[in-house]
């Protein structure tokens, strides 16, 4: 008997570890959303890892920036001093700047105006298997984060909302472009109602169950948060109509671009809705 | 002992490329999987055993980070890690040519694992990306290769 075990070992081995990740499986397949044990303890293990990973990543590249950053300031410092349309130039990049100030002012406003607490959030991780699903944040229980909780971006657009597992320190956003999230929305002028969904693999949307016969709706629309969901205030802005059509179903087919930028999602702000003010 | 960490030391070392890479593109992790290419070689280079623990512990890291069900990559890549130590020992595969065509198809028989899995699982087929991830086994067995070929090399070195 020992010598037929040692002879198959690598076989016995291999069944073992393929039984104990259908057990796995099959034991979170019922429970759908909520996340076991196993995965709560996996996620607090490794989420911290992933920040860590981030922030040396992060720190390299600032490092990087602020040394190139300077390079060019010396630069054109000396350019300044020979050419007077650098004075120009300069003038013009300082008017866009101001611009952009005025823009952040305008959401940090905005976000007071919600009259919900929030709290900000740096984006530490990203789903590495599918990049348009979630993002992993570094606030947690510890700062008054719950489940459902709506995320939104600096300026105000929607992002996602807070999913299991959540950690004291960290936490996990569904993105609204998952194929799995559902946010009820109306577009902006005409007031039509669906449900906006991702569509999990180009940073999309779908704005589904608008029949087929409603004509009200119309491309370059703005989508806004309906409240009906309990989930997202009303008249947050989602994102824009790209494309209208039809197919053989009742309803129509309505493409959206989601309004946050994916690839500049560095910092957002989480709706906790604790007390009316900024930010805790 | 030493062969835990370096199963640990190959599956980190996966976890910290594909997290720089997707980072830099959130489409990367499509275009290639450093996990495979870890439970690839440490299958090809420690045997079967190993292959399959490193499959194990780089699925459920994998899941981890994912919004999907812990197990799908697990099964997937514990298979592969298996599979390229066990046939690896009944075949030659150190020519560079064979060592490709082995890893290609390693590579793509982990994929079609993961995507049948998927489908039975969630009724579904997952993510594509566009045809992206069919990128995915040659890139992937490219890599492989090439990092099998540069640890041989240090290691003749090493032995002089």
């Amino acid at each position: 008997m020992a010598r037929f075990l040692k002879k198959r070992q690598n076989a016995l081995l291999l069944a073992g570890l393929l039984f104990a990740q259908l057990v796995l499986l099959s034991l979170q397949v019922p429970i759908g959303d909520a996340p076991s044990l196993f995965e709560r303890t996996a996620f607090a293990i490794l989420a911290p890892v992933q920040r860590a990973v981030q922030a040396v990543f992060r720190g390299l590249g600032d490092l990087w920036s602020g040394y190139v950053d300077l390079r060019h300031v010396a630069e054109r410092n000396q350019t300044l001093q020979e050419e007077v349309y650098r004075l120009r130039q300069e003038n013009a990049l300082l008017r866009e700047a101001f611009g952009r100030f005025a823009e952040r002012e305008a959401s940090a406003a905005f976000l007071g105006s919600l009259g919900r607490s929030f709290v900000l959030a740096s984006v530490v991780g990203l789903d590495v298997a599918n990049p348009y699903k979630s993002i992993v944040i570094d606030r947690g229980s510890a700062a008054g984060i719950e489940p459902n909780m709506p995320v939104l971006d600096s300026l105000g657009h929607v992002v996602g909302r807070v999913v299991p597992p959540l950690g004291r320190g960290e936490a996990t956003v569904q993105l609204i472009t998952d194929d799995g999230s559902a946010v009820s929305v109306l577009t902006e002028g005409s007031r039509v109602l669906g449900i906006l969904s991702g569509d999990g693999k180009s940073g999309r949307c779908w704005m589904k169950y608008v029949a087929a016969t409603n004509d009200a709706v119309q491309e370059s629309e703005i989508l806004v948060t309906s409240g009906f969901d309990k989930i997202f205030p009303p008249e947050l802005r989602v994102g824009r109509i790209l494309s209208v059509g039809t197919d053989t179903s009742l309803f129509k087919r309505i493409g959206v671009a989601p309004f946050f930028d994916f690839p500049e999602l560095r910092v957002v702000a989480v709706l906790t809705g604790r007390r009316a003010g900024g930010e805790d | 002992m030493r062969r835990v960490l370096e199963i640990g030391a190959g599956i980190l070392a996966a976890f910290l490329l594909l997290t720089l890479l997707v980072r830099i593109h959130p489409l990367a992790g499509e275009i290639f999987n450093p996990f495979v290419v870890a439970v690839l070689l440490i299958g090809l280079l420690r045997g079967e055993a190993a292959g399959a623990v490193a499959g194990a512990v780089a699925g459920l890291v994998a899941d981890t980070f994912s919004l999907g069900l812990f197990g799908i990559a697990g099964i997937a890549l514990t298979t592969t890690g298996f599979l390229a130590g066990f046939i690896s020992r009944k075949i030659n595969v150190l020519a560079v040519t064979r060592l490709l065509v082995f890893f290609v198809l390693l590579a793509a028989a982990e994929l079609a694992l993961w995507a049948g899995l998927t489908v039975l699982v969630f009724g579904r087929p997952g993510p594509w990306s566009g045809g992206l991830l069919l990128v995915q086994p040659a890139v992937n067995a490219v890599v492989a290769a090439s990092v099998e070929k540069l640890i041989r090399k240090v290691k003749i070195r090493h032995e002089r």
